[in-house]
């Protein structure tokens, strides 16, 4: 350890580390105290904090008068040497670094179905743009299973699964599924297509008035619609085959005209041609066995 | 904006105080730097402290002071983005995410170096710019927005940039 006398007050051999150099001058412990009440110092005025190159600045070891070596400006000793360049996290801080580590891999393995209903919500997206009905009915099924809480996801299966079910031309089913889906927006059209599920259900059933009924009821809902006004004539069509009055004929004509003047699409006039076809063979038949009847298409002959 | 005692927030947002101190303290271990001192958590101010070596070499002055900027950024995102997706995508609010999102938005709120880390790179930078050194270059607009963003936290900045990190990017990022 190395030693200093106080300029201040004259006190021999104070221990160098214990000691401040103020303004050039080395002040003991005592006269720090003593000249400095308050611990500050004249502004302007430089102060050196003595460090003792013999003692452990961290453990205060005493290396008799052999210098230690040094970490920055601090002399230390061989064992705090290894400590500070060893310095280890406090068991807790790995212990709360653990916790946090745990509880985000539990999380992301928690949350990992919220991730996996997501993907298949996105790709509903992409199926729905390219008009693929199954497809999009298949997806919200599984997005469904992975989030049961979220009931619009099941909401959203049904309704597609509907509408494919209509398609496939199984209107009881379809029927059944779209009556879940009141909840939906307006523009879901699930009326609609509860009607339409309706309509075709008493078609297969051969109930021709009711299927008139709710064929009427979709006109009423959209007069300019080719569509409507379709398939109010194919619904006459068949009470004219059934029953046989030219009145139902008629009428079947009047909208056959209305559907022809909104759209002549090539699709449509298959549609249109069909009911033109009941009409002339008094002979109801569907879509499908009109196409495999006449492949060519048919026209009715003048 | 209201104020809180600086001491009521460190103890609410503790963990980001322990994260920033240990992404110090894992900078200075990566790049051999003594460690005299370190202070996790405590309630006072500073909350707490790494007091470590200095050192001639720039990229370790820069990465021990930039630590936490790095180390709390990415936890704060690893953290909320479990629990951003059942919350906001699917309206499944369950308390394990609203933990998480505590969680690391607290962790996001003290990502941000203190003027005393801008002040150790700026001390280097200003020398080390001088030999064309680049990360010394990069650092100085960095500087600049740590100075800006400790001013302003008095508006809440370090809230914002944790709320942005935990809730508005897994937004970006999922749509």
């Amino acid at each position: 350890m190395k030693y200093i006398d106080c300029e201040n007050c004259d006190t021999k051999a104070n221990p160098f580390n214990t000691t401040i150099g103020i303004a050039g001058k080395v002040y003991c412990d005592n006269c720090i105290e003593a000249s400095f009440p308050d611990k500050k110092v004249p502004e302007g005025v430089t102060i050196e904090k003595h460090i003792d190159s013999t003692v452990c600045a961290f453990c205060s070891l005493d290396n008799g008068e052999v210098d230690l070596d040094k970490i920055a400006e601090y002399p230390v000793c061989a064992n705090c040497a290894v400590n500070i360049k060893n310095r280890a996290f406090p068991l807790w801080v790995k212990g709360f670094l653990a916790f946090i580590a745990a509880v985000v891999l539990f999380s992301v393995i928690w949350n990992w179905r919220f991730y996996q209903g997501y993907q298949y919500v996105i790709q509903t997206k992409e199926s729905i743009e390219a008009g693929n009905i199954p497809l999009t009915a298949e997806l919200f099924a599984k997005a469904a299973a992975k989030v049961p809480e979220q009931k619009d996801l099941k909401t959203l299966y049904h309704y597609y699964n509907g509408l494919n079910l209509l398609i496939f031309d199984k209107a009881k089913e379809a029927y059944s599924e779209l009556s879940f889906c009141s909840v939906l927006p307006l523009d879901y059209n699930v009326e609609y297509y509860k009607t339409l599920a309706q309509r075709n259900m008493y078609y297969n059933d051969k109930d021709y008035l009711r299927f008139l009924n709710t064929s009427l009821q979709m006109w009423y809902g959209d007069t300019t619609n080719a569509e409507a006004n379709a398939f109010v004539a194919s619904a006459y069509s068949c009470l004219y085959v059934t029953e046989g009055h030219d009145s139902l004929k008629t009428k079947a004509e009047q909208y056959l005209t209305k559907a022809w003047a909104l759209d002549a699409t090539p699709e449509a006039a298959k549609y249109y041609r069909m009911v033109e076809y009941r009409l002339y063979a008094k002979q109801i038949v569907t879509m499908e066995e009109f196409t495999k009847k006449y492949p060519n298409g048919w026209v009715k002959p003048l | 904006m209201f104020f809180i005692p600086g001491e009521l927030i460190a103890i609410v947002t503790f963990p980001g105080i322990i994260v920033h101190e240990f992404a110090h303290m894992l900078f200075c271990r990566l790049r051999n730097v003594a460690v005299f001192d370190a202070c996790y958590f405590r309630v006072g101010n500073p909350a707490g402290y790494v007091i470590h070596e200095g050192t001639e070499n720039f990229t370790t002055t820069f990465l021990v002071s930039m630590g936490p900027f790095f180390v709390n950024t990415l936890l704060c995102l690893l953290i909320c983005l479990p629990a951003y997706m059942p919350i906001e995508f699917f309206d499944v609010e369950n308390p394990l995410s609203y933990f998480l999102i505590w969680l690391g938005v607290s962790i996001g709120m003290h990502a941000v170096p203190s003027n005393v880390d801008a002040n150790a790179i700026f001390n280097q930078a200003k020398e080390k710019i001088k030999t064309g050194n680049l990360l010394a270059i990069i650092s100085f607009p960095i500087i600049g927005a740590i100075y800006l963003f400790n001013i302003l936290r008095f508006v809440w900045a370090d809230l914002f940039y944790g709320v942005a990190i935990g809730i508005w990017l897994p937004r970006e990022i999922f749509g």
